[in-house]
């Protein structure tokens, strides 16, 4: 299936579009998709290889799971006890609400103990057409955690084939590769512009224009991102801002939180969240075999907390955005109970502050509350830093 | 010349758990059977002045407990066994050994082959945190303090407060399956970070078959390669070999009580089961181990001869924990027990299914480490902490029947999310498929504050008191 035959008719300015595109049952492209016999896939973490999805030749539309516009975990919290992070309480809740009704199939994986834990009621209470679990090691470390990773995403492939039929070819799989490099080589470009002296986008605008690609298909949306950058770069910049900032941290397609940071006049410029700067970068290899090739890039990529022997690399990736946007500090958003980020931000932000670049920890539910103590706290860091 | 402080008196925590353990040994040896009992002037009296300023620091229950006629010889061979552990630990950290902390799963037996110093990180705060009122209280503060919070699980974050405070020595290596859980993966993490010591991976995989079992043997081969490399010390057959033995012996009567508190009435004292856990996770240690195993299981066997039950003349409630039991709260088991004929089955630290585990085949190198391998597989906590939740479901089902249980208890540690996740589903399980009612209440493993002992035992006794 085609991306570019589920592109609504009516259209806008390209920015419009993308930073307002509404999401499950309202998004218009998953509709068409759907109508024209496509299946719909869900995952949330980032080492679920997209690729590998996208290139199936059922038509298979890879959409990366949020939870925004949840307003009550009610149902959930019936399954999970509040020791589960809100997130993962929220995505159930729109589970079970009937929300993902849409979807076809889930792809989990390991990686977070809380949203591994949930498998069983997705299986049980929610019930979808295929539900499915790619593990990954903790360590990259030795070529024996590799080949256990490549093999769970083998399977996954020969799980997708038992169901909907036929493996991905090589040549489906180098043009999804080639899709998704471009992809990420145009959100780099959306980094820069943010990144300028005087930033062309909000990070705002810049979260939801990336939820966006979360939730249309590639091709589609890399398009209409071109069109937007082009619209972006034509624009003056914001050179009026209070502060530039960094946020650091786990999920987040919510912008709840940096609209309340941008309240204060300072911008988002740069963000090293996993489901930001983490899911853009490294380019899947375009040479050799090319399901290996996925695996590799996901495997390796920018690592996640959970993955031990990892921090260096880590901070490095932070240390080198915070240094390319010239922030002038970074926040650290954290969701209550969620362990992973809890050290891994307390150890960054330790490292931080050794090179002077200063630090706020944040934490809040994922649900919107607490307005207020948020922009308290961030007021007073803004005031910290003299700025 | 200053002489060198030997480790025992250096390291607060290694004459902390040495001390303790006299202490208990002592009290039990006046013959008194309960705190009246004894003559408290006349012990403080010859005590040597560290171990008598330790004694108003004691939990009275404890004392209580331990000084009960059920309890007696098992505390006593468990404490010879621990003393023997941190002799052993003190004089290798003497002579200059390497100092490797492994987490709970990888038992001891292939450092101690190493000739290295074994120290499960999580063990001494446990026993600590047993014997002394907030007896790790302050070393989780300290590690608070960092920037971390209540969360994340404080069987880490008060070892990882007690080196910064200088009580147990800095660790060469760690070594860290990455069962069961983000929040340990991630304090090894910062333990890297803040003490600068290499963290050796044990990768587990998520599934329980044949393919993970593979993988897995592989991670502990390899994982034995790294340490021989970064501590430059060779992993000794003939010590393998003995200690192994040792465990399997050790095992020998753990399966058999397993089999022992399958029996109506169950024969064998509840408090024991926090006991077992700090004995399973010193598995092969040194022989005083194994005769706390036997001494546990004689002692049951004679019970169940005499169809004598632990809980004395009361109705017995028999009770799965499907968590495990609270440390802090030694004592709390034997409470229930005499208070409300609740009898303590088997729990989440202490289950291990001998049908799959069953011994080390020390036949070679290779055996004795995919048995080891096979033993860390379904350790509590190895078993059903990174899998899917069904077999955590399946296996307390099954121990709810096979064991007659009249109820369960989910005593959840706080920290243990993935174990929260699973707690509904197994809840209902329990009722469905084996017709029990399930309780569940909210406790830390080692920080006192987090559910005080009165409301504890307001909680637990209002749920029995429904069931008597």
């Amino acid at each position: 299936m085609n991306g570019q035959s589920a592109v609504p008719t009516t259209r806008s300015s390209a920015v419009e579009e993308l930073s307002s595109l509404p999401l499950r049952a309202d998004n218009p492209y998953i509709d068409a998709w759907k109508e024209k016999g496509g299946k719909v896939f869900g995952y949330v973490c980032s080492y679920v290889p997209e690729e590998l999805l996208h290139a199936h030749p059922a038509g298979l539309l890879p959409i990366r799971m949020g939870a925004v516009g949840c307003e009550t975990t009610e149902d959930a919290d019936v399954c999970l006890h509040k020791y589960i992070c809100s997130f993962t309480r929220c995505l159930l809740q729109l589970g079970l609400a009937g929300e993902y009704r849409f979807l076809d199939g889930f792809v989990m994986t390991d990686a977070c103990d809380q949203m591994r834990r949930t498998y069983e009621y997705w299986r049980d209470e929610v019930g979808l057409d295929f539900l499915t679990m790619v593990t990954i090691p903790h360590s990259v470390e030795g070529e024996q955690r590799f080949a256990w990773y490549l093999e769970e995403i083998r399977r996954l492939g020969e799980a997708i084939a038992e169901r909907y039929g036929s493996y991905p070819t090589d040549d489906h799989l180098r043009d999804s590769i080639a899709t998704y490099n471009r992809y990420r080589k145009l959100m780099l470009e959306l980094y820069a512009l943010r990144a300028q002296a005087a930033p062309k986008l909000t990070g705002a605008e810049a979260m939801r224009i990336a939820r966006a690609g979360f939730n249309m298909p590639k091709q589609t949306f890399n398009d209409r991102l071109e069109e937007a950058l082009g619209e972006l770069a034509a624009r003056p910049g914001i050179d009026d801002s209070r502060a530039r900032i960094m946020i650091g941290g786990s999920y987040l397609d919510d912008t709840y939180l940096i609209d309340i940071i941008e309240s204060t006049g300072a911008v988002v410029v740069t963000d090293a969240l996993c489901s930001g700067r983490k899911y853009i970068e490294s380019m899947v290899s375009e040479d050799g075999d090319p399901t290996e090739a996925i695996a590799r890039r996901y495997f390796e990529h920018t690592p996640c907390p959970r993955m031990i022997g990892g921090f260096e690399n880590r901070m490095e990736f932070t240390r080198r955005l915070a240094q390319e946007a010239a922030v002038d500090g970074v926040i650290f958003h954290r969701l209550p109970f969620c362990d992973n980020h809890a050290v891994e931000n307390a150890m960054e932000s330790r490292e931080l502050n050794k090179l002077d670049v200063p630090t706020l920890s944040l934490e809040s539910e994922y649900l919107a509350t607490d307005e207020g103590r948020i922009k308290t706290r961030v007021q007073a860091f803004l005031e910290k830093i003299g700025r | 010349m200053e002489a060198q402080q030997s480790s025992l008196t250096r390291y607060d925590h290694f004459r902390k758990v040495d001390a303790v353990c006299d202490l208990f040994q002592m009290a039990i040896a006046t013959g008194a059977s309960s705190p009246a009992d004894l003559d408290i002037p006349m012990l403080m009296g010859i005590l040597p002045e560290y171990h008598a300023s330790l004694v108003p620091q004691i939990y009275p229950e404890v004392i209580e407990a331990i000084l009960k006629p059920k309890n007696r010889a098992a505390t006593l061979a468990h404490m010879a066994a621990a003393k023997r552990y941190v002799a052993d630990l003190t004089a290798a950290l003497d002579r200059g050994q390497p100092v490797l902390y492994n987490f709970a799963v990888t038992t001891p037996e292939i450092f101690l082959a190493m000739d290295l110093v074994p120290l499960c990180y999580e063990l001494m705060p446990l026993y600590i945190a047993a014997a002394f009122v907030g007896g790790v209280d302050q070393d989780i503060d300290l590690t608070e303090d960092e920037g971390l919070p209540g969360h994340i699980c404080s069987a880490q974050k008060a070892p990882n407060g007690a080196l910064m405070s200088g009580k147990m020595p800095m660790p060469d290596i760690m070594v860290k399956t990455t069962v069961p859980c983000n929040s340990s993966n991630m304090m090894y993490q910062w333990a890297q970070q803040q003490f600068g010591a290499k963290v050796v991976v044990v990768d587990s995989p998520y599934y329980a078959n044949r393919r993970a079992f593979g993988y897995y043997v592989q991670e502990w081969k390899n994982m034995v390669r790294s340490v021989e490399q970064l501590t430059g010390h060779k992993l000794d057959e003939e010590r393998l070999r003995h200690h192994v033995q040792l465990g399997n012996e050790q095992l020998k009567y753990y399966y058999g009580l397993q089999e022992l508190r399958r029996r109506i009435p169950n024969p064998d004292p509840g408090m024991h089961r926090a006991l077992d856990v700090a004995g399973l996770y010193l598995c092969g240690a040194n022989q005083e181990m194994v005769e706390y195993s036997k001494t546990c299981y004689r002692e049951a066997r004679e019970r169940a001869d005499a169809g004598i039950a632990v809980v004395g003349d009361k109705k017995e409630i028999r009770t799965i924990w499907t968590w495990g039991s609270t440390p802090h709260m030694l004592y709390l088991p034997d409470w229930l027990e005499d208070r409300f004929g609740m009898s303590f089955l088997e729990c989440g630290l202490s289950y291990m299914p001998a049908e799959i585990v069953g011994y080390v085949d020390t036949t070679s190198v290779d055996s004795m480490i995919e048995g080891l391998a096979l033993r860390a597989f379904n350790m509590p906590m190895g078993r059903t902490g990174m899998t899917h939740a069904d077999l955590m479901i399946e296996d307390f089902v099954k121990v709810a029947k096979a064991y007659h249980a009249d109820a369960a208890v989910f005593s959840g540690h706080m920290a243990c999310k993935h174990s929260w996740a699973v707690a509904k589903m197994l809840g209902d399980a329990l009722q469905e498929r084996a017709g029990i009612p399930s309780f569940k209440w909210e406790t830390d493993l080692l920080d006192t504050r987090f559910t005080p002992h009165s409301s504890a035992k307001a909680q637990l006794g209002e749920f029995f008191e429904t069931l008597m």
